[in-house]
Formats: C-alpha cells, structure tokens, sequence
C-alpha cells in the first residue's frame, strides 16, 4: 500500500491541505517550527486507524469537524479514497461525509496494529538512537540485534533486562534475603515451630497415664487408710474395756462368797419397820379411846333439865316481846291522852270561824267537821276554773287581730296590679341582649326567631370543603416557597460555583491538552534537533506522568458533578415552579365554587354569611336566641300561677281567723255557767268572786287539817289500852297451865319467871345431844384401830415368811444379805452398760473372749505400729493427689491455646507468600526463557538474507569505510556477535557495541532498512514513515543515506520528514529524479502551501 | 426438642492462602476454627438443643497437636454443664488423626463405633441415632447399607460420613446413593464429608451441613451448622446456621473499559464494599480477580506488586476487616494477537511461538527447565492443592504461558513512549 494524497481537510492549523505523494521515489517533507510537521505526521497514522480520544489538533477545528483524508494505492492497483473524522464509529467516510465499511483499508494494512505500525514502520531520530544504542547494551549480540532490528521500535534490551533483574530481584537458589527465598525460609521455620508448639502424643499419653497411675495410688492409700484406722479403734476400744472386764470378775467373786440369798424387794426393811411402828401406834389409840368413852357417858348422866318446857316453845313465842310492850305502854298512855284534848279544842275554835253556826259540831269526837261541811272536789274545781277566764280572753284578743291582719292584707292584695318578678325581667333582658348581639340580621325579634337557618351539619360540611381547600392552598404557598428556596440556592451555588472559577468540562480539558501537546510535539522537534531529544522524551513522560496524575485527582473532585447537579435541580426548580402556578390556579377556582355554594345556604334566611366557622358561632347565638325566649316565656307562666296560690292562701288565713274568735267566745259563755255551778258546790251562801271563791278553799283546807290530827291521836290511845289488856291475859293463862307455881305472882313478874326457865330447859336439850355424837364416834374409831393393829401382825407374818424365817431377828439378818446381794448385782450391771456403750454394737462375748485372749503390751505395740503407717500412708495420699493435681494441669496446659495452629498459620502465610512469588518469578523467568529462545531461533532464521542485505546498505552508507557486516564469534566465548568488518589494513573487524556511536546509528539503519525490505516482501509494503533521522548525520553520511532510502523507496513508500532546509538540499543532489519535496510553510492556523519540487 | 447437626469442623486447620501484610487483620482471623466451635457450642446452648451430632472430620489427619482435642474437650464439658449429649463418628480424617484415637472425652460425648454400625438410644429426647465410623483413612464400602433397622416409636437419625455417589473435589469414600438412605427408613441422614452445604432430600431429610469455617478462597459464602426442630416426633424445621469467623469471598472484577488502574481500584473498591455488607459483620477474607481485556492491562501487568499493595490498602478502607488474600491479574491487553501472529517480522515470529508453545507439551516442558532452579527447592506445601506449583504440569505451564504472553507482546509491539511521530 502506499499514499496518493494526504489531505488535512480540517486538522490541527490546516484546513483544505492536500500532500499529492502519488510520485515514485522518496518524498521529504519539509516543515520549519511551527509549520505544522507533526501535525502532517499525525494525521498520517490518524487517517489509516482513527483519531485518537485525547487529540492536540482539535484547537482550530471542533471535534466533530475534523477530517483527514486519503488516496491510498493497494498492491493490486486498488484506489480507496476515504474521509477519516474523529468519533467512535464508523469514522471511515467517503469524500461526500458518508460513513463507508472499513474492510478494504484493513486489507491493505495487512492486519499490522497501530501500535505495530508505529514500531515497525515509523523511525525517529530517537528511536533510532535507542535502536544503536541498544546495539551497545545488548554486548554486540547477533541475535538480540537482528531481532531489535525485525521489531523495530519495541524494547527488547530493556524489556530482557528487566525481567532479569525481575526474577534476580525474587529469588536465586544461592540467596537468603530475597523476597522468595525468604519465605521459604520462614515457611520451614513456621513448619518446626508448628511441630515445636504441637503437644505430641507421647506427652499427651505419658500425662494421661501418669494421671491414672496416681490416681490408684491414691485410691490404695485411701484405702489402706481406712483399715487402719478401723483397726486402731477397735484397738483403742479393747484396751479402755480390760480394766471393765476385771472389775466384773471381782464383784462375781464377791457374790459367790454370799452364798444362796434370798433376794428381798428393796423396800423389804422398811416395809417391816413400818408394819412394826403402826401395830404400836394401833395399841395406843385403843387404850385411849376406851378411857373417853367412859368419861363421856359420865358427863350424859349430869343433865337433869325437863324436856317437856323445852317443847312449849310455840306457845311462849313472842310473849317476851309482848311483855316489854305492855310496860312501855303503860308508861306512854297518861301522855297521850293530855295531848288528844289539846288538838280537839283547837279543831272546834277553826270550824266556828269559817262557818260560823254551822260549826257547832266541829268538837264531837264522833264525826270529822270535814266530813259533814267540805267538799274538797267542789274546792278542787274552782281552784280549776279560777284561771280560765284569763286564758280565754287572751285567746279572743289575739283571735280578733289575726282575723284583722288578714283581711287588712286580702284587701291589699286585691288592690295591688299584677308585676313581673326580677326572673322574668332578667330572662327578658337577656332576651333582648341576645337579640343585639346576633348580628348580620335587621329584623325584629320574632322575625329574627322565625329565621329559617342551615343546620350545624351543613356548616361543617362547607367548613370542611373551605378549609381542605385553605390548607390545600397553605401547603402549595409553602411548598411555593420551598421552591422558591431551592431555587435560590441552587442559583446561589451555581453563582458561587460560577463565581470562583469557571468549572471545567470534559471538552474543556481535552481542547487544553490537545493545544498543550500539539505545542508541545513542535517543540520538541525542535530539541530534538537542539540534541537536546532524550531530556525532552524525560520532559515528556514527567508530563504524562503528572497528566496522569491530574486526572486521578481530577476523578476525585466532585466539583464538576456538583455543576452538572446544580443544573439539573435549576431545571427541576422550573419544573415544579411551574407546577405549583398550575396547582395555585385549579385551587383558586375550586374554592370560588365553594363560597358560592356556601352563600346559597344563607339566601333563605336573607343573610350574607362569613365564615362557616364564624357561622357556627352565629348559629350558636340564634339557637340561645331562640332558648331564651322559651325560658323567658316559661317565667311568666310560673308568676301568674303562683300570684293566684297566693290570693287563695289569704283568703283561707281570713277565714280561719273569724272561726277561732267564735269558738274563743263560745268558751268564755260555757266557763261562766260551770263557775256559778262550783261556787255554789263550795256550800258557801251568796255568789263568789274569784278571789274570795279562792280564799274559801284556803280556809276549808286547814280546817281539815286539823280535825284530822285529833281523830288520829284519839284512835292511839284506844289501841295501846286495848294491847296492854291483851298482854296481860295471854301472860295469865301460859302461867296458870306451864307453871302453877308461879300463879301468885303478879301476872307479867310470873311470865317474866316462865320465859327464864324455859331458856333453861331448851340449853340441857342441845348438850346432851352433842355428848351423844361424841360417844358415837370414838365407838367408832376404836373399831378402826383394832382391825389397823390386827392387819399389821398379818403383814409381819408374811414378810418372816417370804424370807423364810420364824422370827423378826431372823428377818432382819435376812434382809442384811438381801442388800449386800443387790450391791453387787448392781454394780455388775453398771460396768456391763459401760462396757456394752464403748463395745459399739459387738457382741460383748466375743469382746470377753478377745480381752481374755489379749495382753496389753501387745495392744501398744500394735497401736504404736498403726500410727506410724497412718503417718506414711497420710503422705503417700497427700503426694499422689498433688500429683494428680499436678498432672491434670500440666494436660490442660498441653493446649497453649491454638498456638501450634497458629504456628501453622504462619506457615500457610509463608506458602501463600512462597507461591505468588514464585508464580511471579516463573513467569518472569519463562518470559526470559522463551525470548531468548526466540532470539535464537529469529536469529538463525534471518540471519543469512537479513545481514547480507544490510552489510550492503552499511557499505553504502559508510561510503565504503566498512565493507560491510557479519557474524562472528565473541572472543573466548562461542556468544555469535555481530562485526562491523572492514580491510584488517584498515583496523580490522570491530564487534558493532564497540563501534563508535555514529557508526552503531548506521549499523542500526541499515540492518531496520534490511529487515523493513524483508518485511515487505513477505507481506506486502506500507509506507515508511522517517521522521528527521538524518540530524546527527554529517553531510556526505546524510547524503550515502538519502541514497540508501531512495533505494528503498523503489520497494516501498518511504515518508521523511524534517525541519531542515539542509537535508532537502542533500537529498536534491543525492537522488535528482526520484525525490518530491513537499514544504508546510505559513504560520501555524494559516492555510498551508505545498511547495513541490520534482 | 431440638437437635445440631455439625460435620469437619478439621479443628485448628489454618485458614490457607492468607500472606500476612501490613495492615491485614490478623487478629480477627487467628483460631478462626476454635472460635467457630466456640459459636457451635453457643449455638446449642441458645438453642437448649438436646444433642450435637458431629458426622465426622473434627480433626485435620495430619493434625498432631494434642492441644486441640484437649480444646475439643473443654468445649464439649460445656455441652456436658447444660446436659447436652453428644454423638459423633470418625470421618476419614479421624480415622488417620491420633488425636482422636487417644482423647478422653466427658460423660456426655458418646463415639459411634468403627467396627460395625451401632445404635444409640436417646430416650428423653426420643431419638435413635445409628452410625458407623470409620476404621480406616480410606474406606470404600457403602457403609449405609448394613446400617440397623428403625427403632419404632423413635425419631431415627442415620450419621454418615460418606461422598454419597460422587462430589466434586471430594475423594469417594463410603459410596452410597439416595435410594440406599431412603430405604433404611430413618427420618433424617446426617451426612459429613462434603465441605458444601447441600440438603439432597426431604423425604427423608438428607443434609450435608457444609463445613463450620471456610478454609480456603474456594470455600466461599456463610459456613456453619444446621439447626434440626422436632416436634411430636417429627421434624418441623430444618435451618442453616452461619457459624462461621471469617467469611471467604471470591471478587471478580470485570476491568473491560477502564482506562487506568485507577478506574480498575474503583471497581474493586465497589466489589468488595458489597461482600463485606454480605459478610454481616465477619472477617472478610477475598481473593480478587481481575479479569476482561483493557487498556488498564499495561499498568496492572507494568508493576504487579504496587497494584497488589494498592487493592490491600483501599481494603482496609473498605470498612470492617477485610484480608485480601490473592490479587490475581487476570486482564488481557487489548491486543489484535491474530493480526501479530500473522506478521512476517520478528514479532510475528514471537506471537506464532507463543501461540504454538500451548499445543507442544515436550516444548513446554523443556522451556520449564529454565524453572529448575526454583523447583528443586520447592517443599510440598508449594506444589500441593489448587494454587500448587506444578512446573511439570503442562496444563498448568501453558496457564504460565498465557501470562507471558500479556506480558511480553504487549510490550514488543508498541513503540517506546517519545519514539512516535
């Protein structure tokens, strides 16, 4: 493929340039600074595979306008004349702008990649420097240079020398500190500590055995411990009861000596003392007895007093009362009958007073003065009556003024008009306050109380459509000022975003950095050809690198999302501005409708209504309107019914009045006739006033009194006369039949003697009957104390019999040894209970036996054996279970907590370490590996038509200085070398590292020249593209080179561009008749001109 | 009543993969399997489950250190405190642990026997529990298939360690089939052996509760016990229960249109933030694949380490405690390889004997040679299990080779920064 035409229709400073390179031979390309020669070779590569996203020839032209475009010539004589412009897409266009299929231009570059394109069949001065400097680096090698040379721009030397220092960097087998080696090292360190920190089994069963083995050993001691501590007991116990058991044989010795004993009951001696003591006692009491009944009878014999007096008791009862009675008597009566005349004479004086003759029989002792002239009931009922007339006079008085007031007041009520109370005026009043303060109605009242008014439903209703559309409007107005808020502050933040710095955009940096790099590329040419080309391509990655970094921070500043953000909410605030107006308008009118709807309700009542809230209100003062009307007119209906109760409860009084005066009256008249009765009752002659009426009563009363007094003493000395008579006779007849004797006694001195000896008589009766009593009872003791005396002889008997002797002697020794008997016996017993209490249940036999069997010596010894094993058997149980203790810790502390786990963690780490290294270091190392194969292998291939064709253009462009180059052997190794040879005259061969450095640049061209014309035919040729290789060239090795590429230049295109007049005029006399010479002039921005020069 | 139902706990088996680094959360992942038999424990005990069926693995094989079955101990006299019983088998694992050959064990762990199936009645709860462990690290016999009759009037309960017929990644032992468990008649299987969670059937229920902590970057999501509800002699309930202390995730990031590394830290970043909200407050430990062609590849494959250091570090940004244990780049750079290979220069040459090396295994091999330095010198650890060096391995070499070639063409067929027009 070649190039017919280059056109920069809009690119960078071009706009309608066009490069015709459709003439054979080498075309130089000629563009002072700023000319726009990179621009040119840009657009070059730009118009095969597309404009780049980031590009610096966007400054004159937008984006999307630019175009470059091409006539391209394939090896089968195929034209394709393509537009290219920048996008994603379909870029490829035809010269009308329409996008065309890409496959033809994709064929003609025989599927070499951009990149591949730009190693392989670009050269500038600085890779060509790099190409001859890696000719030094590589140490002359043959194969590595003819490979560096069939690659181009890629960097072998650098990409083998890093991955050698790559995997030198990992790992060497020899190394210890390197990253691999290292980790292999703490792998195996980790792998020991993890088999350090394990807790083997041979510990694990070595503490677990161990642990077994003592705890038998505690469980023997435990054991062994226990019987001898029964055995020491049992022991212990032994020797405490062997003085017990000796002690039992000397009391059964004792009681053998006592020989065959009866042995008596305990109390057997006293038993006998005391039936001793009570025969005695019994002896006594007899004798005695005996000698007090005799007395007694003696004592019986003595009383000689006659019952028969003693029985007249009935018959003398009272008699020595009556007989002081009739003494006394006699002495009173002579007094008595002195004072009975006194009070007679005053009685009769009295009577002859009051009632003057008619008393002429107040004195007679026969009949009370009373009696015959006072009627004490007539004196009883005048006193009566005598209060009367008083009582029923007031009666009257006050009859006759109630009867007055009350008709006085009937009549004033008649007289007085009917008036409304304080209640009905006040409801009245609040009536017509109420009335006032309704409001919005000018009719009277009852009109204003007819008022037909909507109901409280119907106001809610329309309260609550007016306030849903009230706080429907409320929320629009705020949600129109949050709006209106949000709105503020994004234009405030758009202000202040605005304000601070105008916020970049995408484009804005790709347009800043395609001027940068489009400044930046000419300049460098120009360095470049300043030999100032390496510092500028360090510049170049430092910017690149610092462009790199700009954009991670760019990446982090949210500044342009925030811009990006803020529009959007402007365009959203618009929105719902816009929004809320609608909202607004659609409100409004709904609640126009409303109102109207809520006026319509009031027509009725002719009023125009305000709010319904402040309608409720109204409402609610016409509905107590209305209410106190009601209660108003409720009053006065209560004051007229109550004025009528009054008017009847007057009349009633009047009436009541005038019937107690007549009844009061009636009283006066019936007391009179009843006073003129009982005046005249009194027997007093003539009519009475009250007064006097009153004092006659007085007189007849002490009257009566008196002659009362009289009767009474009178009737006291006929009784005492009467008695004393009485006394005497009864004394007389009681004489004359109980004593005779005394009959010449005075009657009362007889019965006084009669009384004496009867008291007598009745003392005799009572004494002989307690001696009687006496005898009776000592008869009866006697009895007792002769059968207590017989009981006690039998009592001895049988004692002398149970202990089988004949006398009381014989007794008592018998007892003797009964006793002695039973104090060994108990003793016996005693030691026995000790004896059984300290055996603890055995058998006391088999203790007997083994006491008897048993010595105490052999006792001690035996004890004082058990106490030393208990000693040591103590100290076994006591170590055993320490070391149990010991041994159950030291299995606990076998698990140090996961720390051979953790050691073996470690060791994963150290593997996973080990393995990205090593991976990393494999690849690195088969990289290496399979290069340096390849090299070889490249070598081998090529070396034969590849070094033939460039030992040719060395001679070439050495003007024959070398004569050209070949393969040789490094001294002493069998490493093939590539020699720069010439005439040994002339120095002889040199390997080409070894080349001076102007030399080592040709060496490089020339063999890029050979491998460039085997590239192309094999696969079909693309332009070469040169791009001011010639500037370290002096004149006549620039001019051997011009010639070199006008060669090549019959195989394939060949493009060089340069900045310099000076290699245009070498080429002009190198190759006259195959050389164009184009010439970019103007300034940058300016329409460019070709100049062309055949 | 309520029964746990646990299987290879492999007690004390580090975590693998997990290179210690500045910054890795070291702490939260130390005994990460003692801890999550610590949550088993609590697990019963919150529950008031009557018994804890262990079906089999509770130790590593190779595992020596007698210090975790005394942990094993301890934690089953809790158990014992609260009168929780304990049933488990040897899984193939035990069988070649001398830990569990010697460890005493409390009152309430009862072992199945190795010998011959054995039944276990468990009155108060109600259930028979059958079982047989194994006697050997390698056993081949369906072991299910002799196991005892149902006791009537029981809630019966088969434990098995077993692959049943066939798990992925899991050796073949005690081979059986559903139709086998099936028809013993039993209510509920519980099986050990596979480290996946996975219920085969629920009539009758046959569980492999999965293995109680991850251990590796291919055990992945929540690991624990199953937590089994009966009721009237019947099973009620049947729930998983994460018990796991570190959670293992796999984050892959898809790197296709990201410029720069940068972006590519975005994306894993947003990755990572989603398993750890996943995590539910765990240890995260995540191995992150980079994956897709992109124009990133030349920075990630430029200097692997410095991206590495730059995932563990937004890591510990990300919030809770997150290990990154590998960061593989896998991306691709965006290269037209057709188009190299079918160049006539010296790249071409290189592209068609990369290409041409994946089919030669004796080219492969003898290109590994150059390995031999290294290979020599590996131990075991290295060459074992899925991430093991296997540098005789052609398979694994030509995953090598796919590496070398995103690392060497890239580079060769471009030209130098500064030596473009």
């Amino acid at each position: 493929m070649r190039f017919l035409e280059l056109r920069l229709i809009a690119f960078g400073g071009f706009e309608g340039l066009t490069l015709d390179l459709s003439a054979p031979g080498l075309h130089v390309v000629l563009g002072r600074n700023e000319a726009g020669k990179s621009t040119t070779l840009r657009a070059l590569t730009h118009v095969l595979y597309g404009v780049p996203e980031r590009t610096p020839d966007a400054y004159r032209f937008p984006m999307a306008n630019l175009r470059i475009g091409a006539r391209l010539l394939g090896e089968d004589g195929t034209v394709l004349d393509v537009v290219r412009k920048k996008g994603r897409t379909k870029t490829l266009l035809d010269r009308d702008d329409r996008p065309i299929d890409d496959a033809p231009l994709r064929k003609m570059l025989h599927g070499v990649s951009e990149e591949l394109y730009a190693s392989s069949f670009g050269l500038t001065h600085a890779a060509l420097q790099r190409g001859a400097q890696a000719l030094l680096d590589g140490g002359g090698d043959l194969g590595e240079s003819l490979f560096q040379a069939g690659l181009g721009g890629g960097a072998l030397h650098a990409l083998l020398g890093e991955l050698a220092a790559e995997a030198e960097r990992i790992y060497s087998p020899t190394a210890r500190n390197k990253p691999l080696n290292e980790a292999l090292r703490v792998l195996g360190e980790a792998k020991k500590s993890t088999a350090d920190r394990s807790a083997s089994h041979e510990s694990y069963q070595a503490q677990v055995e161990h642990i077994a083995a003592q705890r038998a050993r505690k469980t023997a001691a435990a054991e062994e411990r226990s019987a001898l501590l029964l055995e020491q007991k049992r022991l212990q116990r032994l020797k405490g009861m062997l003085p017990l058991f000796a002690k039992r044989g000397e009391l059964a010795a004792r009681r053998a000596q006592l020989g065959s004993v009866v042995v008596l009951p305990e109390d057997a001696p006293r038993d006998r003392a005391d039936a001793l003591r009570a025969h005695a006692d019994a002896e006594a009491a007899i004798t005695r007895l005996t000698r007090e009944i005799d007395e007694t009878t003696a004592r019986r014999a003595a009383l000689t007093a006659p019952d028969a007096l003693a029985d007249a008791a009935a018959e003398l009862e009272g008699l020595p009362g009556e007989l002081a009675l009739h003494q006394k008597n006699a002495q009173e009566l002579p007094r008595l009958r002195a004072s009975l005349e006194v009070d007679e004479a005053a009685a009769r004086d009295l009577a002859r007073a009051t009632f003057g003759e008619a008393a002429r029989d107040a004195g007679d002792a026969d009949a009370s003065p009373l009696a015959v002239r006072v009627d004490t009931k007539a004196a009883a009922r005048v006193r009566s009556l005598a209060s009367e007339p008083k009582r029923i006079q007031a009666l009257l008085r006050d009859a006759g003024r109630a009867l007055d007031d009350a008709t006085a007041l009937l009549t004033a009520f008649d007289a007085a008009p009917a008036a409304d109370s304080d209640r009905v005026r006040g409801l009245v009043q609040r009536l017509e306050r109420r009335w006032k303060g309704l409001g919005l109605v000018s009719t009277d009242l009852s009109a204003t109380l007819a008022l037909a008014v909507p109901t409280a439903a119907t106001v809610d209703k329309h309260e609550r459509a007016l306030g849903a559309l009230a706080e429907e409007a409320r929320r629009g107005a705020e949600e129109r000022a949050r709006v209106e808020a949000q709105g503020a502050e994004v234009a405030r933040a758009l202000d202040a975003l605005r304000r601070a710095a105008a916020v970049p955009t995408e484009a804005d940096l790709a347009a800043a950095r395609a001027r940068r790099d489009g400044l930046w590329a000419e300049l460098r040419a120009d360095l470049a050809a300043a030999d100032a080309g390496g510092r500028a391509a360090d510049l170049e990655r430092a910017i690149a690198l610092a462009d790199d970094v700009a954009d991670r921070l760019r990446r982090e500043a949210a500044r342009v999302t925030r811009l990006a953000e803020l529009l959007a909410d402007e365009a959203a605030m618009k929105d719902a501005r816009a929004r809320a107006a609608a909202a607004r308008a659609s409100l409004e009118a709904r609640e126009a409708e409303a109102l109207r709807a809520w006026n319509a309700e009031w027509a009725h009542a002719g009023i125009a209504p305000l709010t319904p809230a402040e309608m409720r209100a109204w409402l609610e003062r016409h509905a107590k309107l209305v209410e106190a009307e009601a209660e108003a007119e409720d009053a006065r209906a209560d004051a007229r019914r109550e004025r009528a109760a009054e008017r009847e409860r007057l009349e009633q009084a009047v009436q009541q009045h005038a019937r107690e005066r007549a009844r009061c009256e009636k009283d006066l008249a019936e007391w009179q006739a009843q006073w003129a009765l009982a005046v005249r009752k009194l027997g007093v002659a003539g009519d009475l006033g009250v007064d006097e009426a009153l004092q006659v009563v007085e007189d007849l009363a002490a009257l009566g009194h008196r002659a009362q007094a009289a009767h009474a003493q009178r009737a006291r000395v006929a009784a005492a006369t009467a008695e004393n008579a009485r006394i005497e006779a009864r004394a007389r007849e009681l004489t004359l039949r109980l004593a005779p004797d005394l009959a010449a006694l005075p009657t009362t001195e007889a019965g006084q003697q009669l009384v004496r000896r009867f008291d007598l008589a009745r003392q005799e009766r009572a004494r002989r009957a307690e001696l009687d009593g006496q005898l009776e009872d000592k008869r009866e003791s006697l009895g007792e104390q002769v059968a207590r005396r017989d009981a006690c002889s039998k009592r001895l008997a049988a004692l002398m019999t149970t202990a089988g002797v004949a006398s009381l002697e014989g007794l008592v020794a018998a007892e003797k040894r009964s006793a002695d008997a039973r104090a060994l016996d108990a003793d016996d017993a005693r030691v026995a209970d000790v004896l059984l209490a300290k055996a603890d249940g055995a058998p006391l036999g088999e203790l007997a036996a083994a006491a008897e069997a048993t010595r105490p010596e052999a006792i001690d010894a035996r004890l004082d054996e058990i106490e030393a094993r208990l000693t040591q058997v103590d100290d076994d149980l006591t170590d055993a279970s320490v070391q149990v203790d010991r041994s159950e810790r030291g299995l606990a502390a076998l698990d140090r907590d996961g720390a051979a786990a953790a050691a073996a963690g470690d060791a994963q780490a150290a593997v996973a370490r080990a393995q990205a290294l090593a991976e990393r270091w494999a690849r690195v190392r088969l990289a290496e590996a399979l290069l340096a194969r390849e090299i070889l292998r490249y070598r081998d291939r090529n070396q034969g038509p590849v070094l033939g064709r460039a030992s040719e253009v060395f001679r070439t462009l050495t003007r024959g200085a070398w004569e050209g180059l070949r393969a040789g052997l490094d001294d002493g190794a069998d490493r093939p070398l590539l020699l720069a040879s010439r005439a040994k005259s002339a120095g002889g061969d040199v390997a080409t590292h070894l080349l001076s450095e102007g030399t080592r640049d040709q060496v490089y061209l020339a063999l890029r020249v050979a491998s460039l014309e085997r590239h192309a035919a094999a696969a079909g040729p693309l332009p070469v593209v040169l791009d001011d290789i010639l500037i370290q060239f002096d004149d006549e090795r620039a001019r051997a080179a011009l010639e070199v590429l006008a060669e090549l230049a019959g195989k394939l295109q060949v493009l060089l561009f340069t900045h310099h007049q000076r290699i245009v005029d070498l080429a002009r006399a190198a190759c006259p008749g195959a050389l164009a010479v184009h010439e970019l002039g103007g300034k940058p921005g300016a329409a460019a001109q070709l100049v062309l020069t055949t | 009543m309520k029964f746990v139902h646990a299987a290879d706990i492999h007690l004390d088996s580090p975590l693998r993969g997990l290179d210690k680094y500045p910054g890795a959360p070291s702490d939260a992942m130390r005994a990460a399997s003692r801890r999550a038999l610590e949550n088993l424990v609590e697990l019963c005990l919150d529950e008031a489950a009557g018994l804890l069926i262990i079906a089999g693995d509770l130790y590593d094989g190779t595992w020596k250190d007698h210090g975790t079955g005394l942990f094993f101990a301890t934690q089953m006299a809790r158990l014992n405190e609260a009168n929780v019983k304990v049933v488990l088998l040897r899984g193939n694992h035990d069988a070649a642990s001398q830990i569990a050959r010697n460890l005493r064990l409390p009152g309430n762990v009862h072992e199945l026997l190795v010998k011959r199936p054995e039944t276990v009645i468990y009155d108060d709860l109600g259930m028979a529990v059958h079982g047989q462990g194994f006697a050997t690290r390698a056993v081949t016999d369906d072991l299910a298939a002799s196991y005892p009759e149902p006791v009537e009037g029981l809630l019966n309960v088969g434990v098995l360690h077993t692959s049943m017929d066939g798990r992925e990644g899991h050796e073949p032992y005690a081979p059986t089939t559903k139709a086998t468990l099936a028809a013993r008649g039993y209510d509920y299987w519980a099986l050990g052996h596979v480290h996946k969670r996975e219920v085969l059937s629920r009539a009758p229920w046959v569980v492999y509760p999965g293995n109680l902590q991850g251990r590796h970057a291919k055990e992945t999501g929540p690991k624990g016990a199953t937590l089994v509800t009966v009721d009237g002699g019947r099973i009620t309930a049947v729930e998983a229960r994460a018990l796991d202390v570190v959670r293992w995730a796999a984050v892959t990031v898809d790197a296709a249109g990201c410029g720069a590394d940068g972006d590519v830290l975005d994306r894993v970043r947003d990755a990572l933030g989603r398993e750890v909200a996943g995590a539910e407050g765990r240890a995260l430990a995540a191995r992150v694949t980079i994956e897709g062609e992109s124009a990133a590849h030349a920075a990630l494959a430029a200097d692997p380490e410095r991206f590495v250091a730059d995932v563990r570090a937004l890591a510990a940004d990300v919030g809770g405690d997150v290990w990154i244990e590998k960061v593989r780049v896998r991306t691709r750079a965006p290269l037209d390889l057709a188009g190299l290979r079918a160049q006539p220069d010296a790249i071409g040459e290189l592209a068609r004997a990369l290409d041409e090396l994946r089919r030669d295994e004796a080219g492969l091999l003898s290109l590994a040679e150059a390995l031999d330095d290294l290979k020599k010198k590996l131990p075991p650890e290295l060459r074992e299990g899925g991430d093991g060096l296997r540098f005789d391995d052609p398979a694994y070499l030509r995953a090598l080779v796919d590496d070398v070639e995103q690392m060497v063409l890239p580079r060769l067929a471009r030209a130098e920064p500064g030596d473009r027009a």
